[in-house]
């Protein structure tokens, strides 16, 4: 599957970057599931740097899971100093309406956008390619046949 | 409810360049349509849930939670919203 970054706006101009008032972010579609309850489709940004798929304790709630009983966890930003407690839960993972994955997530509560995709639950499981040689740029997405 | 003002119109449409949502089969290889959310979100509410309609052309509901963001858009049409956290502030983010 090939999708077209989404744009998004900045408040401030980038002055490193051509003074750009908007960025490009490498979005998917996706719904999380737990208990035979899914939430709406929110845009995940799609990151290798991020090693798990977290998303913000708003998911959790709406979903019905018990944030506090996930396993525990400390999750730190790119930024030192910045750590937040983290809670694992098994969900269900839809991708853009074609795949639906049993993952590990964290939710966190202070998360700058809705979902996160990251390398354990999601690059695991497709090989994903980047190609920012184009405008727009454009995600790429393949499912990983797994054997059993 | 948002302790900021509610916008009497409630729908925020800024958008122009952007183009509906394709058909398509699962594992089928595609283009999917481009979203430009650049103008429609610079102008709607921060801090909060926003819900969008399938073409992400326009806010069709919001809230606090993500429940209430679907109930204004289920009130308002729209069944099956994209909902999208709007930060305070849009800035470059490492995550």
């Amino acid at each position: 599957m090939k999708k077209n970054y989404t744009r998004l706006p900045l408040d401030q101009p980038n002055p490193a970057f051509k003074g750009e008032i908007t960025i490009w972010l490498p979005l998917l579609n996706v719904r999380v599931g737990s208990n035979h309850k899914q939430t709406p489709r929110i845009p995940a940004v799609v990151d290798s740097g991020s090693h798990c798929c977290i998303f913000r304790a708003d998911l959790a709630e709406y979903l019905g899971l018990d944030l506090k009983k996930g396993i525990e966890g400390t999750m730190g930003g790119v930024s030192q100093g910045m750590k937040e407690p983290v809670y694992y839960h098994r969900v269900k993972l839809y991708v853009e309406s074609d795949w639906v994955l049993d993952i590990m997530a964290g939710f966190i509560k202070k998360l700058s956008v809705a979902g996160i995709l990251g390398r354990n639950g999601f690059f695991d499981n497709f090989k994903v390619k980047f190609d920012q040689s184009l405008t727009p740029h454009i995600l790429e997405i393949e499912r990983i046949e797994k054997l059993q | 409810m948002l302790s900021s003002e509610k916008c009497d119109c409630l729908l925020f449409c800024g958008a122009s360049n952007i183009y509906g949502q394709e058909e398509y089969s699962p594992s089928e290889a595609r283009t999917m349509p481009q979203f430009d959310l650049s103008t429609l979100l610079s102008k709607a509410p921060r801090d909060c849930w926003l819900a969008l309609n399938e073409e992400q052309t326009i806010v069709v509901g919001r809230g606090e939670t993500m429940e209430e963001a679907v109930k204004e858009a289920n009130a308002n049409g729209i069944q099956d919203p994209i909902v999208i956290w709007a930060p305070k502030t849009w800035m470059p983010v490492v995550y």
